[in-house]
């Protein structure tokens, strides 16, 4: 099943190579990618302060506090009768101030904290949102949307769960620690050293677990993606898997994904989880340290019980921050791993921007040239091959030919979701490079095979043409492109929700509000792409007279498997392995019995020859 | 939670033995105080430097003990925690893929991708976390009252009332944040089902240049979210300064007691240090104690979301299924269909027709007059709400839909096809074919020639969904992949229309040749695909309005002759009657 991996390990790579090479474990970049958190903390940066400050005065009181226990404990002195309440009321009530604080403090810490850290996610969601609409459509076509899916959702989470605890932790940690050993070595510096001790310890077996953590936590999550990504392929072609019997090898596909985050996940989390144990230990062996050297040191009278009591809370301190950091380790590599998936996409190359001298295109007479026009979505494999020919302004061009010839291609390029790698388009005798991308895609309205709609009602999402659109637009623009009929027949009529991408709604009838949507964009030039693919033809017919009109006074591209709707076209062009074939209008194209003729007899038999 | 303790009971053996671990961690935690007040009160005090030694080893040969059982309990838990994760998420996906159709457009595929991953990611945190302290918090808590009783009775009154006061707090915390987080968990899911939205669309977005709509709408669930979290985040915030407050409060009057009991002989100093040590431990005991109910509360949401679909209908799982006969092919009589929940009209309405295995039946209709949902029943997605269905002999409520599978094959209007190469896409047709059979199949689907196109054939790797192929690559992939199976009745649903002439012509040309022992059911739009078949049903607005050969139809059925005439004009129409006209006649 590696293959499955590779392939999602290659699609965070760019270029043109097959979906699937070799899988590269990209390095683990710790710093870069807390480089890029503390970049998109810009303007919250002020709270941060504000929370170090606060961080600041509680760690003092961390420090403050054992001190102040140690004092109590000499107050006390060691035999009975030797108790000196005065110092001892004087030590509590301040004791009790310094309490309060710090447990005030601590409040406002997370009061502040919770803010914090949930606008710095929503704001890395909508960063994201917002780079998503950037991308080229080449990332889109390359990446599995499951994918794409956890890394927004799964990898989001992680990081809003613990990227502010973290730095919080980490700051708390270095004042505490460093506030801790100064009170140490103020109070007896021998058993300060005694403690110090335990510092490299730490240090190397700290080192020694998050440098495997780090590579088993990207996996982890990367295992995860995978199964996200097999989960939602199967759910949605769950008709499939039965139609066909493979409910069984589908589960055993999803064991093996599944076993594999488990492994990795247990690998990742034995070595993660260990640390907070191994601090306890260290924590415990303070300890012993401590009451065996201090009760040394007490017994020659080089240091006082209270000093022991002092150093009993003050070597728990100094292991607890590290303690907590270990505390919330787990999550916090996990959201290290997640934010560089995050970020990974972040940094993905953009859709190339305009050309500076670029002009809007307004209102276009629709005259689109093809001159030698050669692409290919991998450099090695070119789809359209030196492909010119002319429509002229306010004409109706076909594309027919067999699947996979080129003729979506030549959609593609003419909305610029792609560019051309060689010759040029031209609209209105310019460059389609020399234009704004906006104004090309406004110009042109583009109803596509597949259909996207979204939760609202069917009044929103053919609006969605044209946002500004009235109730009545609407209503017109759907009665244009034949979808009221179905529409009014609805128990909410044009109220009525869809649901998850129109799974209430059948093939056709998606199709028929898409269409409506792009009467009601009222583009200067329309492309139809495979429009009408999975309406009736009865419903196609009538469609077709009422577009008739609207097709009148504009450009229009039409792609249709089915012959009969594109007859009337002023050109057709018989597409064929990425080049022309054969134009020219229906009769001519029949007459000559050429690839169009075999195409359009084999579609309607005689009855078809009968009616011409 | 029972479907939470399923999966523990799986996982016992591990949950048991890091129980023992913890019970050692816990003792020596516990001990170590009490052998630092002797080291202090008796060797110290006493100037018995061979007592401080001989104490001193034993407390570090307990350390030793402790590390033993952390690291040992570590190992267990986490691989406990990962199996009890592993066994759930495999469960669960069987369930998933067990539920009827109803169900899961219910769920849709977006919540119960994030149920099977996050929500159990959440329950397998907890587990960990479980494993971890569920025995070392309540063993540190009451061991640290029972040790502080044996150094002083009545001064253990203090952690005593200290504990009950953090456990009212703890239960007042359950109370009111798990509603929150529940909360949080749905925004969360907005959020997500706009995301999976977007992505999908993303062609048609780009297209109508509406970035702007798109981010507002995402904005609007993604502030919701924040809002929610916030308010959550900031409610729970209160908890954990005010359970550290209280104990701060028993360790101030611990220390002016402790004075007065230390003045007057009862205690030693050394003991005081100890009690304090207790008390910091009975708090970290029950931080430990609320950071795991704060867990238990967030993931109890995660646990309800997965008993829901636990809960959710499965299929009918049949029981003595007779037995079928092959040979027999499709009967409707007078079938008819409701989705549930479903409002209007039935999308099925008295149909009748039979498709016998080596017939060609073809079924035409608009857009929406159910020809879809008529394949549905055929598969058995559903059963019929009204009338009977009998699949190869059997009615389809008994048999079992497995079986009655194995002998269909369907080319569904949207085109399903999966991570994989192309040949392993095509061996769902049969697990067994050669490729010489996968070949010959694919050359008549018309896709042989675009495969070997690729540099890797047909091992080709196809990605999620196979979207690194054209719609009608995809198409002609599913068409070889139903031919491989061999089925006794093969079912096109309108997947001609999206295809080349060339294409259709072959593959009704292998039809013509296979025609004796495979019946055919052929949906379509187009009079063209279906007027050669030996029988055509006719779809209206869901309801069976003919049934017959083409010329018989062009006669009696008023839709039919609609269609006709919306596909071949007027003239067509009049010489095809005539031409029917003439062969009854003649």
């Amino acid at each position: 099943m590696d293959k499955m991996q590779s392939n999602a390990n290659a699609s965070i790579g760019r270029g043109g190579g097959p979906r699937r090479g070799m899988p590269v474990q990209k390095p683990h970049d710790f710093k870069g990618t807390m480089g890029m958190l503390w970049k998109y903390m810009a303007g919250l940066r002020g709270r941060l302060l504000w929370v170090s400050g606060i961080v600041l005065v509680i760690s003092g009181a961390s420090i403050i506090i054992p001190l102040l226990s140690g004092a109590a404990i000499d107050a006390m002195g060691v035999n009975p009768g030797e108790v000196n309440f005065g110092a001892l009321r004087n030590t509590l009530i301040i004791l009790a101030v310094v309490y309060f604080t710090d447990v005030s403090l601590i409040f406002l810490r997370e009061f502040i904290m919770a803010g914090l850290s949930q606008t710095f996610v929503n704001r890395l969601r909508r960063e994201m949102f917002a780079k998503l609409q950037k991308l080229p459509l080449w990332f889109f076509d390359s990446h599995e949307s499951g994918d794409i899916m956890s890394r927004l959702t799964n990898d989001m989470d992680t990081i809003s769960g613990s990227v502010g605890q973290a730095a919080l932790q980490l700051i708390t940690g270095i004042l505490t620690v460093s506030g801790t050993l100064a009170a140490m070595f103020i109070k007896s510096p021998i058993l300060a050293c005694v403690v110090l001790f335990t510092v490299p310890l730490i240090y190397f077996l700290t080192r020694v677990v998050t440098k495997r953590t780090g590579p088993l936590f990207k996996k982890q999550q990367f295992a995860l993606g995978m199964l996200n990504s097999h989960i939602e392929e199967t759910i949605t072609g769950i008709e499939t898997v039965r139609a066909y019997g493979q409910e069984e090898q589908v589960a055993r596909q999803f064991d093996e994904e599944n076993e594999r985050l488990r492994d990795v996940g247990t690998r990742a989390h034995v070595w993660s989880s260990s640390i907070m144990p191994l601090l306890n230990v260290i924590n415990n062996f303070g300890f012993v340290l401590v009451s065996a050297v201090g009760g040394f040191l007490a017994l020659r009278g080089y240091v006082t019980l209270g000093t022991i009591a002092a150093f009993v809370s003050l070597t728990k301190q100094f292991v607890r921050p590290l303690n907590e950091i270990a505390n919330t380790y787990n999550t916090f590599l996990s959201a290290i791993a997640g934010a560089e998936r995050v970020f990974d996409v972040m940094s993905e190359a953009e859709e190339i921007p305009d050309r500076p001298e670029s002009i809007p295109l307004t209102n276009p007479s629709g005259e689109v040239v093809f001159t030698d026009v050669s692409f290919g979505y991998r450099p090695d494999t070119p789809v359209l091959k030196h492909v010119s020919f002319t429509v002229p302004a306010k004409s109706r061009a076909a594309f027919v030919g067999p699947t996979g010839a080129g003729k979506t291609t030549i959609i593609n390029l003419l909305t610029r979701f792609y560019d051309v790698t060689g010759g040029s388009i031209t609209v209105d005798g310019r460059d389609l490079r020399d234009y704004t991308r906006d104004s090309i895609r406004s110009t042109f309205g583009v109803v596509l095979q597949e259909t996207y709609l979204f939760g609202g009602t069917i009044m929103d999402n053919i609006r969605y043409g044209r946002l500004e659109a009235t109730d009545d637009e609407v209503k017109e623009a759907a009665r244009v492109a034949g979808a009221d009929r179905f529409i009014t027949r609805l128990r909410d009529g044009y109220n009525t929700e869809v649901a998850d991408n129109g799974g209430n709604l059948s093939a056709g009838q998606r199709q028929l509000l898409a269409l409506a949507r792009a009467v009601l964009s009222d583009p200067p030039i329309l492309i139809l792409d495979e429009a009408t693919s999975s309406v009736d033809t009865r419903t196609e017919l009538r469609i077709q007279r009422i577009m008739a009109q609207l097709m009148r006074d504009r450009t229009t591209f039409v792609i249709a498997h089915r012959l009969g709707t594109i007859r009337d076209a002023d050109c057709i062009f018989v597409v064929d392995n990425g080049e022309i074939v054969e134009r020219g209008r229906h009769d001519a194209l029949m007459a000559a019995q050429g690839t169009y003729y075999r195409m359009y007899t084999s579609q309607f038999g005689e009855d078809g020859l009968e009616t011409d | 939670m029972r479907l939470y303790w399923k999966y523990i009971r799986m996982i016992l053996p591990y949950f048991i033995f890091s129980v023992m671990c913890m019970c050692v961690e816990s003792g020596v935690e516990l001990i170590q105080p009490t052998l630092m007040a002797d080291i202090l009160d008796v060797g110290v005090a006493n100037g018995d430097m061979v007592y401080v030694l001989r104490t001193s080893a034993v407390m570090l040969l307990a350390v030793l003990f402790y590390a033993g059982a952390a690291f040992g309990r570590n190992v267990l838990s986490t691989r406990g925690s990962q199996w009890f994760a592993y066994y759930m998420r495999a469960d669960l996906y069987k369930k998933i893929q067990s539920l009827t159709p109803d169900e899961l457009n219910r769920f849709g595929a977006g919540t119960l991708m994030t149920r099977v991953t996050n929500d159990i990611t959440q329950l397998q945190n907890m587990t960990m976390g479980l494993m971890r302290v569920c025995i070392k918090a309540p063993i540190l808590c009451i061991g640290g009252i029972i040790m502080a009783w044996r150094l002083n009775a009545t001064l253990a009154l203090i952690p005593i009332i200290a504990t009950a006061v953090i456990f009212v707090m703890i239960a007042v915390n359950i109370k009111y944040g798990f509603p929150l987080f529940s909360r949080v968990q749905s925004a969360l899911d907005s959020v997500n089902t706009v995301i999976r939205e977007y992505l999908s669309g993303i062609r048609v977005v780009k297209a109508f240049n509406r970035f702007g709509f798109e981010v507002n709408r995402f904005n609007v669930p993604n502030e919701d979210l924040k809002r929610k979290s916030v308010f959550a985040s900031r409610v729970m915030a209160i908890f954990n300064p005010a359970v550290t407050f209280v104990i701060y409060v028993g360790i101030v009057i611990l220390y002016w007691e402790g004075g007065i009991y230390v003045n007057e002989g009862i205690m030693h100093t050394g003991q005081i240090i100890a009690f304090v040590s207790y008390m910091t431990q009975i708090l970290h005991a029950l931080n430990m104690f609320s950071n795991i109910f704060q867990r238990i509360v967030r993931s109890k949401a995660s646990a309800q979301r997965l008993t829901e679909i636990v809960n959710a209908e499965s299929l009918r799982v049949p029981v003595n299924a007779p037995k079928l006969d092959e040979t027999q092919g499709i009967v409707f009589e007078n079938v008819g269909f409701s989705y549930k929940n479903a409002t209007g009209r039935p999308a099925l309405r008295n149909v009748s027709f039979t498709c016998g295995v080596g017939e060609r039946v073809g079924v035409i209709g608009a857009t929406g007059a159910g020809k879809t949902t008529l394949i549905s029943l055929v598969l058995q997605f559903y059963e019929p709400t009204e009338g009977t269905v009998r699949i190869f002999g059997a009615d389809v409520t008994q048999s079992d839909p497995k079986e009655v599978r194995r002998h269909l094959a369907v080319v569904p209007q949207r085109v399903m096809l999966f991570t994989g190469t192309i040949r392993e896409n095509l061996r769902w047709g049969r697990e067994n074919a050669t490729d010489a059979e996968l070949e010959e199949a694919a050359r008549v689907a018309c896709a042989d020639t675009f495969i070997r196109s690729f540099k890797e054939g047909y091992d080709t790797m196809l990605g999620h969904s196979g979207v690194n192929l054209s719609g009608g690559q995809r198409q002609r992939v599913a068409i070889a992949r139903a031919l491989i199976k061999n089925p006794r009745i093969l079912i096109l649903d309108d997947c001609l229309s999206a295809v080349d002439a060339l294409t259709e012509a072959s593959i009704r040309n292998y039809l013509r040749d296979v025609s004796e022992n495979c019946g055919c059911l052929i949906v379509s739009q187009k009079i063209s695909s279906i007027r050669d078949c030996d029988k055509i049903l006719v779809l209206d607005d869901g309801e069976g309005v003919g049934f017959g050969t083409h010329a018989e139809l062009l006669k009696t059925c008023a839709v039919y002759r609609d269609i006709y005439l919306s596909q071949y004009g007027r003239d067509a129409l009049q010489n095809a009657a005539g031409g029917t006209e003439a062969v009854v006649h003649g």
